[in-house]
């Protein structure tokens, strides 16, 4: 088992490694010069030529990567040349709106996927489980915007329950703080649920196929309990993917809704400084969700070995 | 019941597809002349969808928006298509370590979230069309390579690769003539469903300005001129936001349906 859990581990450092190349050749590597690229086009020459000096561009792009590797690794992802602002302390502030939108969405997604998707498994059959499947379907199609739009429009225009957009933070203003967050991670939970519902369906449909379900109805269990007790346990194994998988995608997806409400998140800063041409802000700020991404890959891998008995008894996965 | 997705799927596609050839021979105004005097219009005549916040026909727009949804869907699938299958043909044919950089390759470029390429693309070359085609295509690879592999990798444990192989086919000729018609159904599944998540991922980049710039319509722009009008005109953001899901349906459906259709393995769970 601690063989495994090395060799996801080194699976991680090798995708970090990986990735880290590809953001780096992509933004600093680029044909012409990214001084210039930061500066604008009506830049005069010395201030280009000023930028690339503090930015270490004379050096071959080998050594600046390394370079700029080492720092992060010791949680340096950098400093703004424009506004001489280290990323990590733009991050910081960012973090916490970022964190309550995809930590409460993900929660609330599985609060609405796992009893619709079960429902839809078990009456795979009958109207009501097709209405539920269909709702995933459309749901999947609907994008993260247009559904943040749409129930802004019924809570906030219409019903004027809750505010259109903005954000307070949770320790000047408890209810504010609800308020603003309520449809940012109700629409982030839909947009995940909906991808989940189908997971769960499918997940609890393999299951109820199984041996072991058949004999529990057999000794007189009801199909619901037969599920509860034996099909959670055994439906979740496959389902700690599924979910690690989301929370990845809401972490990305956090960035469109982000801008939707307008919430001054990480989201909102990558974007505000890729409009700036902020290369060095960008760059680091990408690095560092790529970073939440893969180390949340990484964890739930691990978990899934220390979960799965059959990972343990040395059977290939 | 089986046939529905596929049916509706053929439907809701085929929409999409006539929307974006009418607008070349037809809209009702020109997609692009601002007409203050139309500004906000409400729907009904002439304006049947009404105007936006420039004096701009909404149908017209629509129209032509569903043109940058399917080009960008179809290079960005085309592109994921031509470098994922080959490589995932290859992982599965030949196994062993080029099977190993292969996978590990798909995976890192999976973990590697499609949003933040582009973002990437657009921070240092600007937002165009091309940056989203590209950043949807490279993302989209490692889920052609996966397909491609594993249902490589069940074709080549048939009887008919053994039989072609002790005649001696092997290499390129036997990924051509043996392996590539047998997966073929599978690939063409997967760039369905590559599709609608293609055309998603370009209306998320136009909505957040990253993807194809002003002057040309596009239904995730529309959606977010349309958000400032929210309070007043909320019709508005309805159009694009249906044109979208939609086209995304559309492909979705039509990818599970030809699965179900295609793959009698999977029916009996249904």
């Amino acid at each position: 088992m601690a063989r495994k859990i090395a060799q996801r581990l080194a699976i991680f450092a090798v995708c970090l490694l990986g990735s880290s190349l590809l953001v780096f050749l992509i933004t600093a590597a680029l044909p012409g010069n990214v001084a210039q690229v930061m500066l604008g086009t009506d830049a005069t020459p010395e201030a280009v030529a000023r930028l690339s000096a503090e930015l270490g561009l004379d050096r071959p792009w080998p050594v600046r990567y390394f370079e700029w590797l080492g720092h992060m690794l010791v949680g340096d992802f950098g400093t703004s040349p424009l506004s001489h602002e280290p990323v990590m302390g733009l991050i910081g502030p960012r973090l916490a709106v970022t964190g309550w939108l995809v930590g409460l969405g993900i929660v609330v997604a599985i609060l609405i996927s796992l009893p619709l998707g079960m429902f839809a498994a078990m009456r795979r059959r009958h109207l009501s489980g097709f209405v539920v499947n269909a709702a995933a379907q459309v749901g999947m199609a609907i994008p993260a915007f247009f559904g943040g739009i749409i129930l802004c429009l019924v809570f906030a225009v219409w019903l004027r329950w809750l505010p259109a957009n903005g954000y307070v933070a949770l320790t000047d203003d408890p209810p504010g703080w609800a308020a603003h967050l309520v449809l940012p991670v109700l629409t982030l939970a839909l947009v995940q649920s909906a991808v989940l519902i189908r997971y769960v369906r499918n997940a609890f449909i393999e299951v109820l196929h199984e041996d072991y379900l058949r004999t529990a109805r057999a000794v007189g269990w009801t199909e619901f309990g037969a599920l509860l007790r034996h099909g959670v346990r055994n439906a979740s194994i496959s389902l700690v993917t599924v979910v690690a998988l989301q929370l990845a995608s809401a972490i990305v997806g956090a960035i469109v809704i982000e801008q939707v409400f307008n919430l001054p998140g990480v989201g909102t800063l990558l974007l505000s400084n890729v409009s700036t041409r902020d290369l060095v802000v960008v760059q680091g700020t990408v690095m560092f969700l790529v970073l939440a991404v893969l180390l949340i890959n990484a964890l739930v891998d691990i978990a899934y070995v220390l979960i799965d008995p059959r990972q343990k008894s040395g059977v290939r996965g | 019941m089986r046939r529905l997705q596929l049916n509706v799927g053929i439907g809701l596609t085929t929409v999409v597809v006539a929307m974006a050839l009418l607008s070349f021979v037809w809209t009702p105004f020109d997609p692009l002349q601002v007409v203050p005097a139309d500004k906000l219009a409400a729907p009904g005549w002439p304006h049947i969808l009404g105007a936006d916040g420039f004096g701009i026909d909404i149908l017209s727009q629509l129209l032509v928006g569903a043109r940058s949804a399917l080009l960008v869907g179809i290079v960005s699938v085309a592109l994921a298509a031509v470098v994922g299958v080959p490589l995932g043909i290859i992982a599965g044919q030949n196994g062993g370590w080029l099977d190993e950089l292969i996978s590990r390759l798909a995976d890192i470029v999976f973990a590697f979230p499609a949003l933040l390429l582009a973002i990437l693309l657009a921070a240092v070359y600007g937002g165009s069309t091309w940056t989203a085609m590209v950043a949807i295509g490279v993302a989209t690879i490692p889920a052609f390579a996966r397909t491609s592999r594993a249902a490589t990798l069940e074709v080549m444990a048939a009887d008919y690769i053994l039989a072609a192989r002790a005649c001696g086919t092997r290499g390129a000729k036997l990924a051509l003539k043996h392996i590539w018609p047998n997966i073929a159904a599978l690939v063409w599944i997967q760039a369905s469903v590559g599709f609608a998540m293609a055309i998603l991922a370009e209306a998320a980049l136009a909505y957040l300005g990253l993807g194809t710039p002003r002057g040309t319509p596009t239904w995730g722009a529309m959606l977010r001129d349309a958000q400032g009008y929210i309070f007043t005109d909320p019709l508005q953001a309805l159009w694009p936001g249906l044109a979208i899901a939609i086209a995304v349906l559309g492909f979705n459906l039509l990818g599970d349906g030809l699965r179900d259709v295609l793959d009698p393995k999977l029916r009996e769970a249904r």
